[in-house]
């Protein structure tokens, strides 16, 4: 049987700010099949971005387990996380997604030259994303003359050009107005269709009804995974296996 | 990530603000132009006083009649002529460390040539006194010992001397008349142009037998028949000549029957320290650049440092953002490293070309020889890209340890 693409379990995490210590996260488990669309909802502050992070190995959990792919990947090396991001993850955030003093073109190369691809199909590979994402004639423009629905685009270039198998989309129509905001979920919908994980972070109820399932948070704590059901209203879909241990524990 | 690619974005990141990385290389700058221009001039200064020390006679000294002054009171001045032909015979055979000890006079005179006629300086010698100066015979022949001991009418002419009284002429055979005396040229010398110590044209001299110029030329001795002007001695190597002046000294007091009391009559002179005097003028010039150069390095490797301390403050996100994409933490080091020794680099580079034209100019206006060298430029280089290094190190090492998460929420 081929494991889930995440298999995250009871992922906690503590900042400690002097004395206190601050939960951003109260012990998630959350299980991803390869191909899924799920977004991640809840109020500001209740750790969507935080998961976003463990779930990208951008952060270590405090506690909990997580594999990726079927590989135990809690305790990898710093050199061995950045070498999977470069190879299996795709980020798309909610600004600032390029450098300002690399072209359109550069910014969707750098992903694949950390991921080591050789220079002459770097650059084809740029060339087509961004014709994919209506920008081919924006290629030598820099992210200063882009528009921000522009700049997403070019950041969801940059992911379809390297293509992990897993993006990471934290509210990345959180800058945008609702016909560019569409424009770029009409995008990833289409990352989704040729087979890519999408794990989508967003405060829009419109937005979140692009994926396939809702996650909901608060206080670090998911409280909520449903399908959605996309003919019908959303509220009577089923429950799945949702997990905060401090509510289910006896 | 390859070197290339890290080489790659430092350009960027280096054009990309570039009034920034000039002023910040300006440190680098001034220190290799000062490197660049120390070494030209000293290199240049060493290598003229090398070529005058040869063109004199290496390992030499000169014995010349007379005390030293002392207090300002010229003494001994009643005994001028007081060294022999047999004190050089001593001195040749009895100090070791001695090549040969040559005696020799000199007066200005007039050489005459048909119609033309030049002042110049006649050297009364023997063979030894060309083995003493490294001088050669370029054309025609040396003094046989037939013509020394036989006061024979020969003579050998320096090459200014030829130049003005030979136009093209092939002088060897010719006759001139020295001091109203005719001679036959025998032989012509190799050109050893100006003396740095006085600055007088060394070719600017003819040559005759001792024993010739003593008996026709320039006058028979007051004092005794064998008395001459001075000595020149040559040792067997530079580290000798300490020890052969002293036993010189010793020997020449004894010869001299001085009381232990009384003071030298004679003064042993090393020639080539007049032109380590004068090349202490460059010198001193080159230990300022010297100092000019290690403060301008230090201050540009720290004005670097900084620069690039602050680049990575304000490149905090774009550090996060590869994080993100995949950088591993030496990909992101490298990039700092290699960015910082790039403009130090780039300040070599130019400190290299300013140095020269600074170095060329000096020589011009001060009339020192100078000598850029390949050496120097290589030492510029790897010097500044040391500093780069050096320097780039800190703020690299912290750019990479920056914590991804924190990076990214950077404001
Ligand atoms: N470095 C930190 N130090 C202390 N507290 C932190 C730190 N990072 C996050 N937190 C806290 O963790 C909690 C979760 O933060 P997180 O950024 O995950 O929220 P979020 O759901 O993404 O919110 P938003 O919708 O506003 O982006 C917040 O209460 C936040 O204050
Ligand atoms: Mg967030």
């Amino acid at each position: 049987m081929v494991p889930p693409l995440i298999q995250a379990t009871e992922l906690r995490k503590e900042h400690r700010l002097g004395d206190a210590t601050v939960t951003a996260l109260c012990g998630v488990s959350l299980t991803i099949e390869s191909g899924e669309f799920i977004a991640i909802m809840g109020p500001s502050g209740s750790g969507k971005s935080t998961l976003m992070h463990l779930l990208g190995l951008l952060d270590h959990p405090t506690a909990g387990s997580y594999r990726l792919g079927g590989r135990d990947v809690t305790d990898l090396g710093a050199d061995e996380r950045a070498r999977t991001r470069a190879q299996k993850i795709g980020f798309i955030f909610q600004a600032f997604n390029l450098l300002g003093r690399s072209t359109a073109i550069e910014n969707v190369e750098l992903a694949m030259t950390y991921a080591g691809v050789p220079r002459k199909e770097r650059r084809l590979r740029a060339v087509t994303a961004l014709e994919k994402v209506s920008l081919g004639h924006r290629q030598h423009h820099w992210p200063g003359q882009l528009s921000g629905g522009e700049q997403q685009r070019v950041a969801i270039a940059r992911v379809l050009a390297a293509g992990p198998g897993l993006i990471l989309a934290d509210e990345p129509t959180g800058a945008l107005d609702t016909a560019t905001g569409r424009e770029v979920m009409a995008l990833l919908q289409d990352l989704n269709r040729t087979g890519r994980t999408i794990v989508l972070v967003t405060h829009d109820p419109a937005i979140a009804r692009y994926a396939k399932r809702i996650v909901r948070m608060q206080d670090g704590c998911a409280i909520s995974d449903e399908a959605v059901v996309r003919d019908v209203g959303s509220d009577d879909a089923a429950s799945q296996g949702l997990a905060c241990p401090e509510k289910t524990a006896p | 990530m390859n070197m290339a690619e890290t080489i790659r974005i430092a350009w960027r990141a280096v054009k990309a603000n570039l009034l920034r990385s000039t002023l910040t290389m300006l440190g680098m700058i001034i220190g290799v132009a000062a490197l660049i221009a120390m070494v030209a001039v000293g290199s240049g200064a060493q290598g003229q006083i090398d070529e005058q020390i040869r063109s004199l006679g290496a390992n030499l000294l000169m014995i010349q009649p007379g005390s030293a002054n002392q207090g300002g009171v010229r003494l001994g001045t009643g005994s001028r002529q007081n060294l022999s032909e047999e004190d050089a015979a001593a001195i040749a055979s009895e100090v070791p460390e001695v090549i040969v000890a040559a005696p020799t006079i000199s007066r200005a005179t007039q050489i005459v040539h048909a119609n033309a006629n030049w002042s110049t300086l006649a050297g009364g010698i023997t063979p030894a006194y060309l083995v003493a100066r490294d001088w050669r015979v370029e054309a025609g022949r040396g003094f046989t010992l037939d013509e020394v001991e036989t006061a024979a009418k020969v003579v050998l002419v320096g090459a200014t001397v030829v130049d003005n009284l030979f136009e093209g002429e092939d002088p060897l055979g010719q006759l001139v008349r020295i001091a109203n005396v005719p001679f036959t040229i025998v032989g012509v010398l190799s050109r050893k142009g100006q003396n740095a110590g006085s600055g007088r044209d060394q070719d600017d001299v003819v040559l005759i037998p001792l024993s010739t110029a003593k008996l026709r030329v320039l006058g028979s001795n007051k004092v005794s028949r064998s008395a001459v002007d001075f000595l020149m001695v040559k040792v067997v190597s530079d580290d000798a000549i300490v020890s052969a002046q002293e036993q010189i000294r010793r020997l020449l007091r004894q010869r001299h029957r001085l009381a232990s009391d009384a003071p030298d009559d004679f003064q042993i002179r090393k020639p080539s320290e007049t032109m380590e005097a004068r090349a202490a003028a460059t010198r001193s010039f080159t230990f300022l650049l010297a100092a000019i150069a290690s403060v301008s390095l230090v201050v540009g490797g720290i004005s670097i440092m900084n620069i690039m301390l602050v680049s990575v403050t304000e490149r905090t996100r774009e550090i996060g953002l590869r994080q993100a994409l995949g950088a591993r933490r030496r990909d992101i080091r490298n990039q700092f490293l290699v960015e910082a020794t790039m403009l130090c680099l780039l300040g070599g580079l130019l400190g290299v070309i300013v140095g020269t034209f600074v170095a060329v100019g000096v020589g011009k206006l001060a009339e020192w020889p100078i000598w850029v060298s390949p050496a120097s430029i290589a030492l510029g280089f790897v010097f500044s890209g040391a500093i780069g290094v050096f320097f780039g190190f800190y703020p690299a090492h912290k750019a990479a340890l920056l914590d991804p998460i924190e990076a990214l929420r950077y404001e």
